[in-house]
């Protein structure tokens, strides 16, 4: 066994070790470091694999024999989880200590960072659903040992049954796979047939596409992140969604490939549906929790333009192109994992401190709270898609392949894929104004409310794990060129490319990211310097002739009323305002307002209605009467002769 | 064999139309003492497989019956559970099902046809005595019928079916009759009446 085995074997080992730990009566924080040894190590492999190590473990099956492994693609997803893992067990240390049900909570986050792993490892389909199955169950589990009360439950069971209809998609799909042996020979698929091909994706891009939160599969997505514990919310938004992503990637690049191109439309159009409608959705939301969950739906949808773009390409035959569009995708996949993290890991810390992520109960929080302050703005700004940032980069990149691809040879993918980019580029723009609203309100002003004037850094693990994740989101900022190559490489039939710290694409310029960073740590250090002691002069603010009060600051509604009454024929917002007068004068307003899910009113309420309408119709049937039922058995036999004798059957 | 078959359809029409309880688990023992019989005299003298086939007797015969007539004196009913049909309705209604049963029935891969008519007459008159009549004990007499029929089909077989399976058949068979026994007890000591269909009022 090579030193990568060794490691592998030991990274498990550990990890279920940590999950074990808490369970048998060892402190949680024993538990914690154990399993940050284990996807510590887990991700060190990973990243040896994705460099260029040989692949290590079993190749896939699809026989029942248990079988792990790890190759490009799995180390990509291994260190994507470990990067953002890592921060989050150290946050978990402090953020959990002396929560109730610690021991439990820090058991089922082994438990789930275990059944991650096992996704993205696991070589046979056994594997592969029980740990499917294991990473739907296991942050369920954790809402319920932190919250017991009807709102959860609530939440806890619009996850569980969306997702597990959803995942019906994936067992269709995993088990087609496997009955065709196209796990351990790709291309089989091909030979099966386009019914079997077709089901194969379909349930595919339903069963992944559910846990990934796509839209219009999203309902559990903007529910159950708000209400987990913080660090699970971020192991849940960063790396659960973008192990769905893992398993669509298999599917539709390696085990059903190469796939027919209404693959690759399909996933531009649902990509530019949860990108644009996941951002228009988090600007209206006034949570924080739950304008970070709207934003993932955005940044999947991302993700899901550049896997659509590079499916395109691969259809056109431009393998080029298509790896770009790939690693564009993947590249998106890690920006978000931590950024994401880093904003969730943000968000817990600002629950804890003010008691609230209502963004009308903040503000002022970067002075009060500098630490995580500062790291929550260079997340905002990567989520953003400031430049040179790396959610920027990805974005470029994502941009660059959609415009390449809508000068392709065919007019109706040109027409697709012109429509995507000018999508992505509104979304770019739209979540600056999603991510300037959130930071304003957080960060900025006077604080509004008490909780919030009194706020201070939590202790060091809490301030450090978003830090470090931060600093993750400047790193890859630098130098994005660098990664490119191994990503590239994991493509189908990708072309070599070299490896530069700026992205440098073929025939369209480059991305120039170290030199853009560089640009502005000089000039704004000259600009610091330049400034010298020079101070602005604080003086009050005029208020037309009214005191002064941090009522009067910008609200989370008003900052993007602009935009609501531009799209107020989409969203259908909801308003209601009541004047309260004495003596014809007014002595009282009060405003409320709300912007409806109208997927929820739309897709999903008709959906429920039509299936309890549908359930009270079986319900008939269901006479509670034992002779009924043995009359249906005797109608059953009966027919089943007739049929037999007939020959419909049998 | 056409006799015993004759015979044990008969009996199975008369489980569906006969009044009392008492009556149809006679029928029933007698239906496990034919089908015993028959059993035995298709063995053929080996000795083992007469020793499994003279236990399925006198289980059949009389083990089975005698449990239904334990559970029956459990479960004295005060009046007679009104009957929802009367007498030659539920035999109309059974001849028609046997009819339709019988002449739907495919080629089932038995030499014997009339084994195979038979068994699937037994196993629809069963499941239509279940659908008439409401006593719960009577309902449990009708799965026995369907049973029998089963057996029937399993003993019609040639060369016969491995003895560990009958047994096992057999051992499910007495687990059935005791459970749905003790449910039958139960069911009359909490609504006083084995009137099964008295059980809708739990449908929520």
């Amino acid at each position: 066994m090579g030193a990568a085995e060794t490691a592998a074997v030991l990274g498990a080992v550990l990890l279920l070790a940590g999950a074990i730990a808490p369970l048998v009566g060892l402190p949680g924080g024993i538990g914690l470091c154990l399993q940050a040894g284990g996807i510590g190590l887990a991700g060190a492999v990973g990243v040896a694999v994705l460099c260029g190590a040989a692949p290590i473990g079993s190749g896939f099956h699809g026989d029942l024999t248990p079988a792990l492994g790890v190759d490009g693609l799995s180390g990509f997803f291994l260190t994507t989880i470990a990067i953002v893992a890592l921060p989050a067990l150290a946050y978990g240390r402090e953020y959990l200590r002396g929560a109730p049900r610690e021991r439990l909570l820090v058991a089922l986050g082994g438990l789930f960072l275990l059944s991650l792993g096992g996704v993205v490892t696991a070589r046979d389909p056994t594997t592969f659903l029980a740990a499917w199955e294991l990473m739907t169950l296991a942050p369920a589990a954790a809402i319920l040992a932190r919250r017991t009360d009807s709102e959860a439950r609530h939440v806890v069971f619009v996850y569980l049954a969306v997702t597990h209809l959803g995942g019906t998609g994936v067992w269709i799909c995993v088990l087609t796979l496997a009955h065709y042996g196209a796990l351990a020979n790709p291309g089989a698929m091909a030979e099966g047939g386009v019914a079997a091909q077709t089901v194969v994706i379909v349930g595919a891009l339903v069963g992944f596409g559910t846990k990934a939160g796509l839209m219009p599969l999203h309902a559990w997505l903007p529910r159950a992140h708000p209400v987990a514990p913080s660090h699970f919310s971020a192991l849940m938004s960063g790396v659960m969604v973008k192990v769905a992503i893992y398993g669509l990637v298999r599917v539709l690049f390696e085990w059903a490939g190469p796939v027919p191109l209404w693959v690759g439309l399909t996933l531009l159009a649902v990509g530019l549906l949860s990108a644009l409608g996941g951002v228009i959705f988090a600007l209206v939301q006034r949570d924080l929790k739950r304008l970070l969950a709207f934003s993932s739906i955005e940044n999947v949808g991302i993700v899901a333009l550049g896997l659509g773009a590079a499916l395109v390409f691969l259809w056109e035959g431009d393998r080029t192109w298509a790896a770009f569009a790939f690693a564009a995708a993947l590249l998106h996949v890690l920006s978000h994992a931590v950024f994401k993290g880093l904003l969730f890991l943000v968000a817990g810390s600002i629950e804890r401190t003010v008691g609230s992520l209502h963004l009308d109960r903040l503000g002022g929080l970067l002075g009060r709270m500098p630490w995580t302050g500062g790291a929550f703005l260079v997340g905002a700004a990567a989520i953003a898609g400031v430049p040179p940032l790396n959610g920027f980069a990805s974005e470029w990149l994502t941009l660059q392949a959609l415009v390449h691809a809508a000068f392709g040879p065919s007019l109706g993918t040109g027409l697709a894929a012109a429509v995507a980019a000018a999508g992505l580029a509104a979304t770019a723009a739209l979540a600056l104004f999603c991510f300037v609203k959130a930071a304003g309100l957080v960060l900025l002003g006077a604080p509004r409310g008490p909780r919030a004037a009194e706020a201070t850094d939590p202790g060091p693990a809490m301030r450090l794990a978003p830090f470090f994740l931060a600093a993750c989101c400047v790193g890859l900022a630098a130098v994005p060129g660098l990664l490119l190559p191994a990503l590239v490489k994991l493509a189908p039939g990708a072309p070599a490319i070299g490896a530069h710290p700026s992205l440098e694409l073929p025939g369209t310029g480059s991305l120039p990211s170290p030199w853009l960073l560089l640009g502005i740590v000089v000039l704004s250090a000259v600009a610091w310097r330049v400034r010298g002691e020079r101070r602005a002069a604080p003086v009050p603010a005029w208020a037309c002739g009214q005191e002064e009060e941090a009522a009067l600051q910008w609200t989370s509604a008003g900052f993007t009323k602009p935009l609501v009454l531009v799209l107020q024929a989409v969203l259908r917002p909801r308003r209601e305002v009541e004047v309260t007068r004495h003596g014809g004068l007014v002595a009282s307003v009060s405003y409320r307002g709300e912007v409806p899910h109208r997927f929820d009113t739309h897709v999903y309420r008709p959906l429920r209605s039509s299936a309890l309408a549908a359930a009270a119709l079986v319900r008939r049937i269901q006479s509670g009467s034992v002779r009924a039922y043995a009359g249906y058995l005797l109608a059953l036999v009966l027919a089943m002769l007739v049929l037999l004798r007939v020959g419909a059957i049998g | 064999m056409s006799a015993a078959v004759a015979a044990l359809v008969a009996l199975g029409f008369g489980v569906i139309a006969v009044r009392r309880r008492s009556h149809a688990t006679v029928l029933v023992a007698l239906q496990g003492l034919i089908l015993g019989v028959t059993a035995i005299s298709r063995e053929g003298g080996e000795s083992g497989a007469m020793a499994v086939a003279g236990a399925i007797l006198i289980i059949r015969a009389a083990a089975i019956p005698l449990l239904l007539l334990l559970a029956r004196r459990r479960t004295p009913e005060r009046t007679l559970v009104a009957p929802t049909t009367s007498v030659a309705t539920r035999l109309l209604v059974a001849t028609a099902v046997v009819l339709v049963a019988v002449a739907a029935t495919p080629p089932l891969g038995i030499a014997d046809r009339v084994a195979e008519h038979g068994a699937v007459a037994l196993v629809c008159l069963g499941i239509a005595t279940v659908v008439v009549r409401r006593p719960a004990l009577l309902q449990l007499l009708g799965i026995l019928v369907a049973e029998n029929g089963v057996y029937l089909l399993a003993i019609a077989v040639s060369g016969g079916v491995p003895a560990a399976i009958e047994l096992g058949v057999l051992f499910d068979l007495v687990l059935v009759v005791t459970v749905a026994g003790a449910f039958a007890g139960k069911i009359h000591e909490r609504v006083g009446s084995g009137d099964t269909d008295l059980l809708r009022g739990l449908r929520d």
